[in-house]
């Protein structure tokens, strides 16, 4: 009888302890979860989608469309409880992806410059801060730009800033002081496994070469038929040059 | 935007002119398109993805992008688009004309 007593107590205590590391699972885990429950919920909705006709695919889509308050909610009460441990940058990355930034306060951006300023993961927040475009994520970029003892980093700080001012006209200076900053101190900088300063080089070159009033670099191609064409055999003419596609 | 190409290209029938196109569309659509739309005017076809050779080449990173050149091949305007390639057109048509 006692044994038996004594068995009882123990299967008890087992059951309150398993029921409690599930309630308490780890920050991490807690926000994988969330995370991957969102991503459940938008797949199925991007099937639903996709199953409509197409002229009733874009109102369903607007009135459907996954809401992210309760994720957010979750993501939000991990993240103040949990300031200095580097698992909540995941969650920062996502909330500033999935609410263009407007799910994140002005503590968020003090707490990552306070507690995780020279993380490597902090590449991935500063470039999902690049299109939020608020005083408060410019802000925090520059100064990680500056401060971060992360290379990586600053460098990715850098080209999110530079990002996104990209199609800013007003910022076309800055913008272009950037790049030349990214290409001469961070050659190596890559970003999602591309070397964007390469690829930023690249590019400047190649503008640079296309500006008003260089030649037209030849164009050696072939039409759909096959037939090969270049752009000189149009000399003597003025010629639009249109980049174009039928979408 | 074909709608205005083809006025373009009517009004400039008997002058100096062409538009040229670098078409990032996939074979069929490609040539589904010019059918539909009536296009007239040549195009090299970039190999039927948006990332092709002349494409990139040319920096291009959004669609339409419009570069106009002049007679001697020179690039002259970039993005100039509707009323702003009609004018961009007139003006080096009348440089032609003065030289």
């Amino acid at each position: 009888m006692k044994a038996l007593l004594m068995l009882l107590t123990l299967t008890a205590a087992v059951t309150i302890a398993s029921a409690q590391t599930e309630t308490k699972a780890s920050p991490e885990e807690a926000i994988k979860s969330i995370i991957a429950t969102h991503q459940e919920a938008m797949t199925a909705f991007m099937e639903k989608v996709r199953a409509l006709p197409r002229e009733k695919q874009s109102e369903f889509y607007q009135a459907e469309y996954p809401k992210t308050d309760k994720t957010l909610e979750s993501l939000n009460t991990i993240v103040d409880a949990n300031p200095k441990n580097p698992v909540i940058l995941d969650a920062i990355t996502w909330i500033a992806r999935n609410t263009r930034g407007s799910g994140l306060d002005a503590e968020d951006f003090v707490n990552l410059q306070k507690n995780h300023l020279d993380s490597e993961k902090l590449c991935d927040v500063v470039m999902s801060f690049a299109y939020l475009q608020t005083p408060e994520a410019i802000a925090f970029l520059t100064t990680t730009s500056e401060k971060s003892k992360s290379r990586q980093v600053r460098g990715s700080a850098l080209y999110a800033l530079a990002t996104g001012m990209k199609r800013d006209k007003s910022k076309a200076k800055e913008h272009e002081s950037l790049i030349k900053k990214i290409i001469g101190d961070y050659p190596d900088l890559t970003v999602g496994g591309r070397n964007v300063a390469q690829a930023l080089k690249v590019e400047k070159e190649a503008t640079e070469k296309l500006a008003i009033g260089n030649p037209a670099p030849e164009i050696l191609g072939k039409g759909v038929d096959g037939k090969e064409m270049k752009l000189s055999d149009y000399k003597g003419k003025i010629v639009v040059l249109d980049f174009w596609g039928d979408w | 935007m074909y709608p205005h190409e083809r006025s373009l290209v009517a009004r400039m029938k008997d002058k100096p002119f062409t538009i040229l196109g670098v078409n990032s569309d996939p074979a069929v659509r490609y040539k589904k398109a010019i059918k539909e739309n009536n296009i007239t005017w040549p195009s090299f076809w970039d190999g039927g993805k948006t990332g092709g050779p002349i494409a990139t080449e040319w920096a291009v990173r959004g669609w339409p992008t419009i570069y106009i050149l002049d007679a001697k091949g020179v690039i002259r305007y970039k993005n100039a688009r509707g009323k702003a390639m009609d004018e961009a057109v007139d003006a080096l048509l009348k440089e032609m004309e003065a030289e």
